[in-house]
């Protein structure tokens, strides 16, 4: 059949164009896809929507399925039409019209809707006519974060004026009083807030978590530490307080290790990083050691350093043990010697049987019992040290080592000369007495020696003045302290090579007692926590040695019967438990578990003779 | 069509997501367990870096998809496949990078952000599978535009009509048509709040009621047809009730059409605006690492 179809369209300018298009068809399908015949450019009408068909001079109307047309307002899928009958199609009027001659079929299509304004009341039907504004929201709020968190806080640093800060002002004087004199220095460096309103808002916006504890006084203080826009912060801000602080052992002398890697030269934020949650100040990691020191053969020119990956067997060298050495001369200072603790002995100038004195037989107590670690060795606050060893508090106490003369008469202890002044007094003054007798009376020394069942004085016959007699006597006695028992039983006693001889102004000895100094650090450079090991669990469980048994367990005092041998445990003994990374039967140690990176330097720290 | 995005060429960005983020867990796992994990890690800055190159990407959609013939990087059913997946994979990167530090300061605002812009994301997947199936059914395949005409038709036929009424049923037929409401304010399109009205005049005095669904002025002139004297003024009544009726289901449709419309489009308010500012607060994010190092 032939068909006409007449186009109208309304232009903008609101004029209106007609285009006409004929053509023989069976059918006229419509729809919106681009080879119907009919094709309508509308979103709601279906590729194939619905065909025309001219059987029997009857227009007939058949929609696809799930189509329909509103024809005079009602939806219909199937129809007869008759000229003049208006067809919607999505947005489209369809007129049907008599055809003019020649053709069979004649359609006017015309655009619907748009040119009938909707109901005032059908305004705001979208959300593009309500009040939401994404465009002005988002610039707002744009503004609003370049505002608080870029100029803000770039004010705030930029106009806070801060004090020329004078690093380590006091460059004399003790460690101690530089530090106080730098956190002195930090303290009154305090910003001056005279940065303008924007800058009133602070830079906390940038601080991307809290900070340590001991630095929460700087929390609102970021130019502290950050000093420069685009510097990392550097150790000169660390060392406005931690002045004292000494680096490693290799960081500071730059000239000699230019060849470390940056970490040895160091950034304090290296390994002590801020702003983490939780909190940990200081990176415990043992690979920020091992990563130089798994090395073979590192040296610091002076030292060569055995490899060390990780504390356990095989990995890790053997113990180091430094210990005081006596001077060389007399009067001379005590040194410190350095050396691979086994075979290492020790030289404090002393006589000790550690057993002896842990056996309760030789000790003949009233308890029956020895002496246990703690009477003598009393740990010091730090959990590592103990008190020192004296005579005064800890041999001579319980009546063991009193160095009687008599019931009111003692020997002084620790000055030779003194001691053998007292002998002499104690003597001139029993026997100065006009009446008495010539021949002594023993049973005056009453000293009680542990382990010694019989006094050693003997009976001294005397034909002189008593005052000669008791200078022999006195003599007698001081010899007898000096080569025989007393004093020569605990401490190293030589010949002086001079004879002995008294004047009223001095007194000369025949002997010189060996200097003392008893081990105070072992391994300076290694910390070690006694707290903890009050109790030792075998690996795996087992029963637990506590007291005097954990002592003993690394300690073999019980055993040792000379002051020489060296108590101290090896490596292996460490290794028992503490051996390698393994969490299996096992406790893992890090490096930072013993050792420190930076030197004992504090002036609070002691104990350590480095 | 609109679920097509999540099937493009057998989801091979949702695999490509998945790979991402497993490398993520993977390179997130292994920072040093001796310190708590963080941005500032080099595993931390690689987080980062993917999620800020992320970002940026993800948000170059809105001017890809106005450029809907260019073919740089595919086509835009593509793109948005790919802006789906790893979106939602952001979140899992971003998340890692944050290390879980989170405090009042401009990191976490970016990283809330992004939860936030990833989030609504999510409600447009939903929102896009849903609505627009529900919108065609209701507007029965046809648009808008012919629904409103088909109202105007009934509106004016409606008018007429009720001209040969009485005078009540006239002002009140004609009063329910003029305040027929549609949409409104946001809330008012989202939970299709009908605000229609109509005038009648009671005991001498006009005045305002409510006409809900339309089912009042359908009830006023129900309630007139048995009362009608005259065969013509019957017919009348009665066709005005038919064009009043399907006007009422009319008005249901393009109440529920203003209501699934707003519906698919409420998230991208969201989603947008707070897209822009997250660029913004990425930069400064950035920036202020490096500023204060």
């Amino acid at each position: 059949m032939d068909i006409l179809i007449r186009r109208s369209e309304k232009l903008p300018s609101g004029d209106v164009t007609t285009l006409e298009q004929a053509l023989e068809n069976a059918t006229l399908d419509i729809g919106s896809a681009l080879d119907q015949p009919l094709r309508l450019a509308d979103e709601s009408v279906a590729e194939r929507h619905a065909s025309i068909t001219l059987s029997g001079g009857r227009i007939q109307l058949a929609c696809r399925r799930d189509c329909s047309v509103s024809l005079d307002g009602q939806p219909v899928r199937k129809a007869t039409l008759a000229p003049g009958d208006v067809l919607l199609v999505g947005d489209h009027r369809l007129t049907i019209v008599s055809p003019p001659t020649g053709f069979d079929l004649a359609v006017e299509v015309s655009r619907e809707g748009k040119s009938g304004a909707p109901p005032a009341s059908f305004r705001r039907t979208r959300l593009t006519d309500t009040w939401l504004a994404p465009r002005a929201t988002a610039w707002v709020l744009s503004l609003a974060v370049l505002l608080l968190a870029l100029a803000a806080p770039l004010a705030h640093h930029l106009l806070e004026r801060r004090a020329p800060v004078e690093t380590a002002a006091v460059t004399n004087g003790s460690e101690e009083e530089q530090a106080i004199a730098a956190v002195a220095d930090a303290a009154l460096n305090e910003p001056d807030d005279s940065a303008g309103w924007l800058g009133l808002l602070g830079d906390s916006l940038w601080s991307s978590g809290p900070l340590h504890d001991s630095h929460a006084a700087l929390e609102d203080d970021c130019g502290a530490c950050h000093e420069k826009l685009f510097q990392r912060v550097t150790n000169a801000s660390c060392e406005r307080c931690h002045a004292g602080t000494v680096d490693h052992v290799s960081a500071r002398a730059a000239e000699r290790n230019a060849h470390l890697s940056p970490i040895m030269n160091g950034r304090c934020a290296s390994c002590h990083r801020e702003h983490d949650e939780p909190s940990t100040l200081v990176n415990r990691s043992s690979a920020l050691c091992t990563d130089c020191h798994a090395n073979g053969a590192l040296s610091d020119g002076h030292e060569t350093m055995a490899p060390v990956t990780a504390f356990g067997t095989d990995t890790h060298p053997g113990f180091d043990v430094t210990l005081p050495r006596p001077p060389r001369e007399p009067g001379g200072e005590w040194t410190f010697e350095t050396l691979p603790l086994v075979g290492a002995s020790e030289s404090s100038g002393l006589r000790f049987d550690h057993a002896a004195h842990a056996d309760g037989e030789v000790m003949g107590r009233a308890d029956g019992q020895g002496l246990g670690c703690a009477d003598c060795h009393v740990a010091r606050s730090d959990g590592e040290h103990f008190e020192p060893v004296a005579f005064e508090t800890n041999c001579a106490t319980s009546g063991c080592h009193q160095l009687e003369l008599d019931r009111n008469h003692r020997i002084p202890h620790g000055m030779p000369d003194v001691a053998v002044a007292a002998i002499e007094g104690f003597y001139l003054r029993e026997f100065g007495h006009p009446d008495a007798e010539r021949t002594a009376a023993f049973g005056i020394d009453r000293r009680r020696r542990p382990g010694r069942g019989t006094s050693d004085d003997e009976r001294f016959d005397c034909d002189a003045s008593n005052f000669d007699c008791a200078l022999g006597l006195a003599a007698r006695k001081v010899e007898q302290q000096f080569t025989r028992t007393g004093c020569v039983t605990c401490h190293l006693v030589e010949s002086s090579g001079e004879p002995a001889g008294d004047t009223p102004d001095s007194v000369t000895l025949p002997f010189v007692v060996a200097p003392v100094r008893l081990a105070d650090d072992f391994h300076p450079a290694a910390r070690f926590d006694h707290d903890s090991h009050g109790v030792l669990v075998p690996p795996g469980g087992g029963r637990a040695a506590t007291e005097d048994r954990a002592c003993l367990h690394c300690h073999e005092a019980d055993a040792s019967t000379r002051s020489e041998d060296l108590l101290m445990p090896e490596i292996d003994t460490c290794t028992d438990c503490h051996d390698g990374l393994s969490r299996t039967a096992n406790v893992p140690l890090g490096c930072v578990d013993c050792h420190g990176y930076h030197p004992a330097s504090s002036p609070f720290r002691t104990g350590k003779d480095s | 069509m609109h679920t097509g995005i999540l099937e493009y060429r057998r989801a091979r960005w949702l695999r490509l997501s998945l790979v991402l983020v497993a490398a993520s867990i993977a390179l997130y796992v292994t920072q040093d367990p001796d310190t708590p994990p963080n941005g500032g890690t080099w595993q931390g800055y690689t987080l980062g870096g993917v999620g800020a190159t992320l970002i940026v990407w993800l948000s170059l959609l809105g001017v890809r998809k106005r450029r809907y013939r260019s073919t740089l990087g595919g086509t835009v059913a593509g793109w948005t496949s790919a802006h789906v997946y790893l979106g939602a994979g952001l979140i899992v990167i971003a998340t890692l990078h944050s290390a879980g530090q989170l405090g009042w300061n401009v990191h976490s605002l970016a990283y809330v952000l992004v939860c936030l812009v990833v989030v609504s994301g999510f409600a447009g997947i939903y929102l896009y599978a849903s609505v627009p199936r529900k919108s065609l059914e209701n507007r029965d395949g046809r648009s808008r535009d012919a629904l409103l005409a088909e109202l105007g038709e009934l509106d004016e036929r409606g008018r007429q009509l009720a001209a040969l009424c009485g005078a009540d049923i006239a002002a009140a037929a004609q009063s329910a048509i003029r305040r027929t409401e549609v949409g409104g304010g946001v809330v008012s399109q989202l939970r299709r709040r009908d605000r229609s009205t109509l005038n009648i005049v009671a005991e001498g005095t006009p005045s305002f009621v409510e006409n809900r669904d339309q089912k009042r002025i359908l009830a006023l002139i129900a309630a007139r047809v048995p009362a009608a004297t005259r065969s013509s003024e019957v017919n009348t009544l009665q066709e005005l009730l038919s064009v009043m009726g399907r006007r009422q289901s009319v008005v249901r449709r393009l109440a529920r059409d203003v209501q699934l419309d707003a519906l698919l489009r409420i998230w991208l308010y969201l989603h947008i605006p707070l897209t822009v500012v997250l660029l913004f607060t990425l930069a400064i994010h950035v920036l202020s690492t490096f500023l204060y190092w």
